[in-house]
């Protein structure tokens, strides 16, 4: 079993399986070698390791992304289809969602980073700029400058 | 004429005023050049401050709205992040409509986003001129050296009216003229694609040439294809004839897709 301890310190115990879906924590236990020592895990909440682990666990029987995957990522066809399971599991508010990637990033777990990206570019998918604004609460800050070149590409766009 | 007319009537008052009227008049003549030297001082001034408020609340603005951006839940996500994400809202290969929609609505969020979206490459690798052609040298430089991906589909183009003069794009004009026309005529696709897209057949991944026609079946057959991996060559009537492709060098082609084309596969 491996102890987890998260930025506001509270301990999580999962079996060593769980645990190393993170390539970060695989490492880590690799390099420390057997030991009872907790795992400090400075940058990931409670909360957020929680639903971490609740993926892992899910998928701990799964064989982990090899290099040679990562490597073909780029040459195929991407696509934004995400599992069932997968799909259920990211329904969460905004601030989750984005607290799940960076905690995904953080950990080094590719397919939970994929499913986040996956989840925020379906938002984004088929909107226009406002529609994006008003989703993720951002507001036009471009310069007059900026506005002028985006005039400019957008004449050329609507010239169709 | 009329400045004379009016020295001459001011001369000929002078000299029918008295003394005391010439003396009033003076004075006068010296509180309107004063005040009115105060009215444009007063007006100068204005549009000074005016100007100054309003650069500095256009710039406060700007600090206070990119401030407020970045607390914003998605704005904590690293660029690197963001990125794989606006690829990941890119169509597969090959696309419906309006493929280079997607780039341009996403450069268009805000600064940062902008930002971003012109620092992802793949991004601008999808084109498909049947928008406007003169996002098509866009794309190319904001895709930078990356392979691309090119649907030509003539039954969705709708062109320029004043049509593109081939001798007047040398290899230094060309994309400065494409940008400057506005093409409404679909028989230029054959244009954009033997002048823009021929030269850039060495960085083609994907390429989907759906009823066109007019296009130069010797540039498609003697130009080598080193990375493309897919092809669709498609007419919707009439048999077309069997064309040498790529000059027998397309090494990675694993998708070839003829349609109404005799083509041996030997």
């Amino acid at each position: 079993m491996v102890n987890l301890v998260t930025s506001d310190n509270e301990s999580f115990t999962v079996e060593k399986a769980v645990a190393s879906r993170s390539v970060l924590i695989k490492n880590m236990l690799e390099d420390v070698g057997e030991s009872d020592q907790p795992i400090p895990l400075p940058n990931v909440t409670a909360s957020v390791l929680k639903k971490v682990l609740e993926y892992c666990d899910h998928h701990k029987n799964e064989p982990m992304p090899t290099s040679e995957d990562l490597a073909a990522e780029d040459t195929r066809k991407r696509t934004t289809d995400i599992g069932e399971w997968d799909q259920k599991f990211i329904q969460v508010d905004q601030e989750m969602l984005f607290e799940i990637i960076l905690a995904a990033n953080y950990l080094d777990i590719k397919p939970l980073l994929d499913v986040g990206c996956k989840t925020v570019a379906n938002m984004i998918k088929g909107k226009t700029p406002e529609e994006i604004r008003k989703l993720f609460n951002i507001v036009n800050d471009f310069t007059p400058e900026e506005e002028a070149q985006i005039k400019k590409e957008n004449e050329w766009a609507e010239d169709r | 004429m009329l400045e004379s007319t009016i020295q001459a009537l001011r001369e000929q008052l002078e000299l029918s005023q008295d003394p005391a009227e010439k003396e009033n008049s003076t004075e006068y003549s010296t509180l309107f050049d004063k005040v009115d030297a105060e009215c444009s001082s007063i007006e100068r001034t204005r549009k000074f401050v005016a100007d100054f408020v309003q650069t500095y609340a256009n710039r406060r603005l700007l600090i206070l709205r990119t401030n407020r951006n970045e607390a914003c839940g998605i704005y904590r996500l690293p660029n690197e992040i963001l990125s794989k994400v606006f690829e990941l809202t890119m169509e597969p290969w090959p696309w419906g409509y309006n493929a280079e929609d997607n780039p341009l609505t996403l450069s268009r969020v805000s600064r940062r986003w902008r930002y971003i979206a012109l620092g992802t490459p793949r991004l601008w690798s999808q084109i498909s001129p049947f928008g406007s052609p003169a996002l098509v040298p866009l794309f190319l430089t904001r895709s930078k050296s990356i392979p691309l991906d090119v649907v030509l589909e003539e039954h969705t183009a709708r062109y320029g009216d004043d049509g593109l003069d081939e001798e007047v794009l040398s290899p230094e004009h060309r994309y400065r003229y494409l940008v400057l026309r506005k093409a409404r005529n679909h028989e230029h696709i054959p244009l954009i694609f033997n002048v823009l897209l021929v030269p850039q057949f060495h960085r083609l991944r994907s390429l989907a040439l759906l009823d066109v026609p007019e296009i130069s079946l010797n540039a498609l057959g003697s130009n080598p294809a080193p990375l493309l991996e897919a092809f669709r060559f498609e007419f919707a009537e009439r048999w077309h004839q069997s064309i040498s492709l790529f000059s027998g060098d397309a090494p990675r082609l694993r998708h070839l897709h003829l349609r109404r084309i005799l083509h041996p596969l030997t």
